[in-house]
């Protein structure tokens, strides 16, 4: 059998993203019987020059990592962004909110920049890619479904049903009738509502759904007493959509 | 003078390199470059409300997300006030222990053992059927559970919060944990035997850095109030920036610490070293893979805490979580990440929103000390691909995590 060759890249973010594909532990070696895994920084030594499919983590920073990028798009059959902050800058954005002597002199004291660096975007603002694996971290079961779709030479689906669905079929509470503002209605599912399960609310880490129905939501944000710009403040942490744009806040 | 690069750093956590400048064939200096973006995280947190900080800084980095997460939840706890249950604190100390449990192993089986072994990665050897790397997987696979067990979820808990925690895991569930503790503790002393073999590694010089951790009062801790250094000073978690003199560096993306020009060492060894080492212990092998023994013996006493937890927490009912009410206030929170000291400060306003922020994390202590050691222990080194190769495993040997080591991200605004 003619062997996928995969690899896996991170440009800025945490790398929860990569070490969730190494939590899969022993389904990850199972994986490795039907995979060619070419390249994997944090595991391995090597340096791949084709892939088929190349899965990138993080948000474009640097002028450097535009470059990393464009390098990765030429050598990939398909480019996959893996995680919130390469499929849509992610909590990386949040920096956008800020003027950026300030943000510089909160971390480092001085308020003249130390390196060259641009604002963070996701991926798709750079290269065109062929898909994404949502969330903030991914989820480890859904990655792997994905890659078994890719590999098998299918396109790339992710749930069109929102973050409540999931949480109405579990059974679980509604977090506006405990008191707290959710974005469980516009999210894109397929995490099975683990932070509303957790007792937590939904914040949104994967993205607006497609064609989220924002009538029906202010309805519920005006039934349960939540201003719109209270819900904004809030839980104003991943912006909603992919979006590029140097001056769009996370809104 | 000649300038040799180890770049990039392979099996550590985050991007970064090395610079060692040779002349004459010898060694003259040594530099530990941070290539990760700058991330500004305590930038983005300004004028954020409280509650919102824990889930958004343990976004930092994911293998000491649950460190992370604590620590702002007790920086912020004690700028408010709060007083969380005793439940919750054991609750929250067993997620603590299960990333410590899975970090540690990540670190010394999937990381450091292929070096043990001559081998490019981890691979290699769990192909083979080595029966050490794949009970080493297995043991981080559990430490992953105790984390969602205690905090949820694997990485970026959800169950840590200001205030306490926001469920209790079930008995059946405690259960379950307690029986398989019990199993790991009776197997993990041949998994850890490797790496306290004498001959595993090059003879070395003494190990660079005074030692710093969290004061334990001579116990084996993860948390605490105060500061302890090896030359017998003390301090209290509010005094940190006494001890630890963070500077930004021009030409790394990351922030160093040095006590009056001397370097710091934080870590397993330093934690090992400070509390009482009881009859386990055999002699931790010369140089700073000593430090990777520690983790060894961190393993059992990590395992041997949760056991007690578990069999603690089968016993209690008490509250989850204390209410607060938004206010102004500053608290701090000095913590043990797997790989050192974290540092999380938190000044707030009158609406409870945060005014300013300061987190300083154990790669950026180190920073000085792996730079130090490198220079002590390459001085006689004269062959350029030894010299390259042993740089590479003194810095995995302090199991650096470059991606925290920066907190920081840089914006261009219109």
């Amino acid at each position: 059998m003619n062997r996928k060759r995969v690899g896996f890249f991170d440009l800025t973010g945490c790398e929860g993203c990569q070490l969730t594909v190494l939590n899969l532990e022993e389904q990850l070696l199972d994986l490795l019987e039907v995979i060619d895994l070419v390249e994997f920084r944090e595991l391995m030594q090597d340096q791949a020059e084709r892939l088929d499919i190349a899965f990138v983590e993080g948000s474009v920073v640097k002028p450097a990592e535009e470059e990393r990028l464009r390098a990765i798009r030429a050598k990939s059959e398909r480019l996959i962004a893996l995680g919130a902050c390469a499929a849509t800058g992610g909590i990386n954005r949040l920096a956008t909110l800020h003027a950026p002597d300030h943000l510089w002199s909160s971390s480092f004291g001085r308020s003249e920049p130390l390196w060259e660096m641009g604002t963070p975007r996701p991926l798709a603002a750079v290269v065109p890619i062929d898909g994404e694996v949502p969330g903030c971290p991914i989820d480890g079961r859904e990655f792997v479904s994905i890659l078994q779709g890719l590999l098998m030479g299918q396109e790339l689906e992710i749930p069109t049903f929102p973050v409540c669905a999931e949480c109405k079929l579990a059974e679980l509470p509604c977090s506006f009738e405990q008191g707290a503002p959710c974005l469980g209605p516009l999210t894109r599912s397929g995490c099975g509502a683990v932070c509303i399960r957790g007792g937590d609310v939904c914040r949104g880490c994967r993205g607006e759904v497609d064609n989220p129905r924002s009538g029906p939501y202010h309805r519920i944000l005006e039934e349960h007493g939540w201003q719109v710009e209270q819900v904004l403040a809030e839980l104003r942490i991943y912006p909603h959509q992919a979006d590029g744009d140097d001056d769009a806040a996370a809104d | 003078m000649r300038r040799l690069e180890v770049a990039p750093l392979t099996r550590v956590e985050g991007h970064g390199r090395v610079e060692l400048e040779v002349i004459e064939d010898r060694l003259a200096a040594a530099r530990v470059l941070i290539n990760e973006s700058p991330r500004l995280f305590e930038g983005m947190v300004l004028g954020r409300d409280a509650a919102e900080i824990p889930s958004l800084v343990c976004r930092i980095c994911a293998i000491c997300s649950t460190v992370h997460r604590l620590a702002a939840c007790q920086a912020l706890e004690q700028a408010l006030g709060v007083i969380i249950p005793p439940r919750a604190a054991l609750i929250r100390e067993l997620a603590l222990l299960g990333g410590h449990i899975e970090s540690h192993a990540l670190h010394l089986y999937c990381l450091v053992y292929p070096d043990l072994v001559d081998a490019d990665s981890v691979l290699q050897p769990l192909q083979q059927g080595d029966p050490l790397a794949k009970d080493g997987l297995a043991l981080k696979a559990f430490g992953n559970r105790l984390q969602t067990v205690a905090g949820g979820r694997r990485i970026h808990p959800i169950n840590l919060e200001i205030g306490g925690v926001l469920h209790a895991p079930a008995d059946d569930e405690l259960a379950a944990l307690q029986d398989e503790l019990e199993g790991w503790l009776k197997r993990i002393e041949p998994l850890i035997e490797p790496f306290f073999r004498e001959d595993a590694w090059p003879d070395a010089g003494p190990v660079a850095g005074l030692r710093i951790a969290v004061d334990g009062n001579g116990e084996f801790t993860l948390t605490g109030d105060n500061l302890v250094c090896s030359d017998s000073s003390m301090v209290n978690a509010s005094g940190y920036r006494d001890l630890l003199q963070e500077t930004a560096l021009p030409d790394t993306n990351a922030k160093q610490s040095r006590k009056g020009g001397t370097s710091l060492l934080t870590g397993a060894l330093a934690r090992c070293e400070f509390a009482s080492p009881g009859d386990k212990t055999t002699p931790f092998p010369p140089g700073i893979h000593a430090n990777n023994a520690a983790q060894g013996l961190e393993l059992v006493w990590s395992l041997e805490r949760a056991h007690d937890i578990c069999r603690q927490l089968r016993a209690e009912t008490g509250d989850l979580c204390s209410p607060f009410r938004a206010g102004p206030g500053s608290g701090t929170c000095v913590i043990e990440a797997p790989r050192g000291i974290l540092v999380h400060h938190y000044e707030l306003d009158d609406m409870g929103r945060v005014g300013a922020a300061d987190i300083i994390t154990p790669t950026a202590i180190n920073s000085t000390a792996m730079e130090e050691q490198l220079l002590a222990d390459l001085a006689d080194e004269t062959d350029e691909p030894t010299m390259r190769q042993t740089a590479a495993r003194i810095i995995r040997a302090y199991d650096p995590c470059i991606s925290c080591s920066v907190h920081v991200l840089r914006v261009d605004r219109p």
